[in-house]
């Protein structure tokens, strides 16, 4: 069980992943707007975010960065209809923890959230 | 921090002892993740390579963009395994991955001015106006013939449209998504999101400027709409036609233009034009779209004209030949009108005669004679300007004056683009199919002799042109690779490494094919059908069964991955013991896979240092044996419920690797002298005895265990023994490492006991070396039954040979007790057979 933190500019895809991850008993939390999710990260203490590249404003790259200044042991899952060589090296330049491939595959994204949070919790017990 | 969170926090402060083992078994267990996932994407793009399936460029792009993140992960989790000690490896990442990037096409998406050229400026500038704006410049640069008036909308203005509307990243997305062999259902669905995306954008206010300059020129000279918007793409009219797959629109208004030229680009997606382009091998980017806006004419008639008119059989073949029907010429080449033909001889360059029985009385309301004989003289011209036969789109005006609206290099064959491909040869339907099955690995038909490789040890003695039958797929096979004509594995996937070399050599591999190493016979002459997955006896139908033809393999396409698969898939690190094992010599993505995995697993192996501490306020694993065992529970490894004692005993164990080491330890073959503490006797005469604890992690045995996974240290004595495994879900992660050393009896003694095991698991289908008195082990990529058999097989071996190094004095002893070992022991190799008691 974790907080999780869904960053992506069409709403009903958020939804489409708080769907399937709350039936894993996470908590959920959409965001459509950089800012707003930036500011909850701010507030709450996220285990992991899902940010997609491809946003309203912002790079997905972008908001990850700032993301690692304001909450650093948050994971970050990238979301991009189409990696590219230059977006996965800046995403892992960045601390991203893992990418998934739009369109997105149930189980996949419970592997890596499952993945992402086991982490979390590693690094809590060293902290 | 939520009470809930901070009561988890505290817990596993308090009851997980050891945090390090931990972080790095879960850095090995995604590492082992990222492995997997990058295999299967490196066999995608040697799919895509071998099998010459059709995918757009962009396909490929997002391939690679996936392979290096999952590379990139995985070299990162072995390097939180062992932290600063992998840089080379992240360096030699670093510099392949910027090769692999220089493989992919660099496009130029200059969106700099000038957006619109007028049609002579065409002439020196193909590549910002499109194939079909480019010919009708040097028309108009090198000749004297008339053209409608017009300019050109170029590739730049094209490349601004896309960026200013945000449009190649979502373009690339779905091009990504095309698939040309699953039907065309979902090819119309992509390409409808394409247009759309299209046709809802707009067209940059900069460029709206320039065209309404444009406009107000042309309007000077005097010429007015309505307006033909006609597409000019890139590589259109060149090499490859594009002949009728991109779109025309006729009658266009000032006020409509914009709208027209977002039709044209979005003719671009239209299903035909993407499917042709594909065919093509060119990138989206390499066919740039320029768009030319000329006057409408109003016209009597209008056609086409070959200047070399090819037509196999026909005796007026090679004339140069003009079709014309009134009106426009749309409706001739869309076929709903029959057109008058006009035939003329070439002799003469500059003037063709007319061809006799084409010049009978012509036609009421027919192009005249005259006019025919003037644009066949054009023909002929155009030929000459152009170097080649050309095809030529032309019209009659009201008023009996021609215009020259296109002209594009004839294609001598109706489509020079590559088809599908086409279907193997069909075998004889009266074989005798041996065994059928599995999943193909390597696609292609190979005939040998069956050579059955029991271990790998073995591998020296497979001859040239043998059908490998063999339990699993190792990297080491592609040491062999030359003497084999194909490959029939029981285990083994298409992700793994050696399927990948197979496939970029061309042999075949069927993999995952039951039985294979009980129902085929060693030296039987068979054939693999890798694709129709079946061995059958003898030889095919027909001799040679080569790779399709109708591939197209010289495209530009092909060629960059060609280049691109050279930095992907080739395997160049097939010997860990090798000094080249290193990541210098990792050439290819696969290098850094390979590499990393075997790391990962050596990272495992020496889990625990030679002080145990990491293994201090562990628990205690207590039974029959007279054993002192530590353990630790990573997860899975302890039933729940007693998971918080300190003293757990042999059935609270809920690792099936662990119960399975322990029933071969167990087993009522193996003896133990009760009076003796089972530990690490060396370490205990370092310490002067007494001093430590007899206890102690340092001196006994431990075992460090998840549900799938176990990592156990054996000391017995003087000599230990270490047993790293993984026995999960995946075959093709599953692995057994095991390594024997040292023994308190004599050195020649303690060689022979090495010699023993090595034998016994050689026959197990260990691959095995020695050192000395070190020995090394591996079972590697089997289902989880196998690796659980071999384990309790190893824990008799184990219990048995204890004492092996003091009771083994001569060569001759080796050989009879092998044999009772595998009377013993056989049950566990071959479940088949009953097990002897």
């Amino acid at each position: 069980m974790g907080l999780i933190l869904v960053l992506d500019d069409v709403l009903d895809a958020g939804n489409m992943i708080r769907q399937i991850l709350k039936r894993k008993n996470h908590q959920v939390e959409v965001f459509t707007e950089e800012a707003d999710a930036l500011a909850f990260a701010g507030t709450h203490r996220v285990d992991l975010a899902i940010i997609d590249i491809r946003l309203k404003k912002m790079l997905g790259t972008e908001v990850l960065a700032e993301l690692k200044k304001i909450s650093p042991q948050t994971r970050v899952i990238m979301l991009t209809g189409y990696p590219t060589l230059e977006t996965a090296r800046l995403a892992q330049e960045l601390g991203a923890f893992d990418y998934c491939i739009k369109p997105i595959d149930k189980d996949e994204l419970e592997e890596k959230v499952a993945e992402a949070l086991a982490w979390v919790q590693g690094a809590d017990r060293e902290s | 921090m939520t009470l809930t969170r901070r009561l988890h926090y505290w817990a596993t402060q308090l009851f997980a002892p050891n945090r390090l083992l931990t972080r790095k078994y879960t850095a090995f267990k995604e590492l082992l993740r990222h492995d997997k996932r990058s295999l299967e994407l490196i066999s995608d793009l040697e799919d895509i390579r071998h099998s010459g399936t059709l995918v757009d460029t962009a396909a490929v792009a997002r391939l690679t963009g996936a392979l290096s993140w999952s590379v990139g992960s995985l070299i990162r989790s072995l390097s939180s395994m062992h932290p600063g000690f992998y840089r080379d490896l992240e360096q030699r990442f670093f510099e392949l991955e910027k090769a692999l990037s220089a493989t992919l096409p660099a496009f130029d998406e200059n969106r700099d001015p000038p957006y619109t050229l007028s049609l002579i400026e065409a002439a020196d500038r193909p590549a910002l106006a499109g194939g079909k704006a480019h010919a009708l410049g040097r028309v108009l640069q090198a000749t004297d013939l008339p053209l409608p008036r017009g300019f050109v909308i170029t590739t730049n203005a094209f490349n601004l449209f896309l960026a200013h509307n945000d449009l190649r990243h979502r373009l690339d997305e779905l091009l990504a998504e095309v698939r040309f062999d699953e039907g065309d259902k979902r090819l119309r669905e992509l390409s409808g999101e394409m247009t759309g995306l299209i046709r809802q954008a707009e067209v940059p206010e900069v460029l709206v400027d320039d065209i309404r300059q444009r406009l107000a020129e042309l309007r000077r000279l005097p010429c007015s709409g309505p307006w033909a918007l006609r597409s000019s793409a890139v590589s259109e009219d060149g090499e490859n036609s594009f002949a009728g797959q991109y779109t025309s629109i006729l009658g266009v208004d000032d006020e409509d233009i914009p709208a027209a030229y977002m039709d044209i680009i979005a003719g671009k997606y239209t299903p035909h034009a993407i499917t042709y382009r594909v065919r093509c091998g060119l990138a989206d980017q390499e066919a740039g779209m320029a768009v030319i806006l000329m006057e409408m004419i109003e016209t009597r008639f209008s056609g086409v004209m070959y200047s070399r008119d090819v037509m196999p059989g026909e005796p007026s073949s090679g004339c140069l030949a003009v079709y014309a029907v009134a009106g426009q010429g749309s409706s001739l080449v869309d076929g709903t009108k029959e057109p008058s033909v006009y035939r003329f001889t070439r002799e003469k360059q500059d003037r063709p005669a007319p061809v006799q029985e084409d010049s009978a009385v012509p036609e009421v309301n027919s192009l005249a004679p005259a006019t025919a004989a003037m644009l066949a003289g054009w023909g002929m011209r155009l030929e000459q300007l152009f170097g080649s036969p050309q095809d030529i789109e032309w019209c009659e005006d009201m008023q009996g004056s021609c215009r020259i609206l296109q002209c594009r290099p004839l294609q001598m064959t109706i489509d020079d683009c590559p088809a599908g491909t086409e279907a193997p040869e069909a075998p004889d339907p009266s074989r005798t199919i041996l065994l059928s099955g599995g999943v193909t690995a390597s696609a292609g038909v190979g005939t040998g002799g069956i050579f059955i490789l029991q271990n790998d040890t073995q591998l020296a003695d497979v001859p040239n042109g043998a059908v490998l039958v063999t339990a699993t797929l190792p990297p080491v096979l592609a040491g062999i690779l030359e003497r084999l004509r194909a490959v029939v594995a029981e285990g083994g996937s298409r992700a793994s490494h050696f399927a990948s070399v197979a496939r970029e050599s061309g042999l075949p591999v069927i993999s995952g094919m039951h039985g294979a190493m009980q129902k085929l016979t060693a030296g039987s002459i068979v054939t693999v059908d890798a694709g129709r997955n079946e061995v059958y006896s003898g030889t095919p139908w027909s001799n040679g069964h080569e790779k399709s033809s109708g591939i197209a393999w010289n495209t530009p396409f092909m060629n960059r991955l060609a280049a691109l698969m050279e930095l992907v898939s080739p395997l160049h690190l097939l010997d860990p013991a090798s000094p080249e094992f290193s990541p210098r010599y990792c050439g290819s993505m696969h290098d850094l896979v390979r590499f990393a995995h075997e790391k990962g697993m050596a990272e495992m192996f020496s889990l625990v240092g030679p002080s145990g501490r990491e293994m201090t306020g562990t628990r205690q694993l207590v039974g029959e044996l007279p054993l002192t065992m530590n353990i630790l529970d990573l997860g899975g490894g302890i039933v729940p419920e007693e998971s918080q004692k300190k003293v757990v005993g042999p059935e609270q164990i809920a690792s099936p690797l662990m119960r399975a080491c322990w029933e071969g330890l167990s087993d009522p073959q193996v003896t133990w002298d009760r009076g003796l503490a089972i530990l690490d006797w060396e370490q205990a005469d370092r310490h002067s005895g007494g001093i430590m604890s007899l206890k102690s992690a340092a001196l006994g045995s431990y075992a460090v265990l998840a549900r799938d996974y176990l990592h156990l240290v054996l000391r017995f004595g003087y000599h230990f023994a270490v047993l790293d495994t993984l026995g999960g879900e995946d075959p093709e992660a599953n692995y057994i490492a095991f390594r024997f050393k040292g023994g308190g009896g004599q050195y020649e003694n303690r060689l022979l006991r090495v010699k023993l095991i090595e034998r016994i698991l050689a026959w197990a289908g260990f691959t095995v070396r020695t050192k000395g008195d070190l020995l090394d082990a591996r079972f590697e990529r089997r289902p989880v039954d196998q690796i659980i058999s071999r384990l309790t097989l190893l824990g008799i071996l184990q219990g048995k040979c204890r004492m092996l190094d003091m009771a083994l004095t001569e060569d001759g002893q080796i050989d009879t007790m092998t044999e009772s070992f595998k009377a013993m022991l056989q049950h566990y190799v071959d479940p088949s057979k009953r097990r002897e008691q």
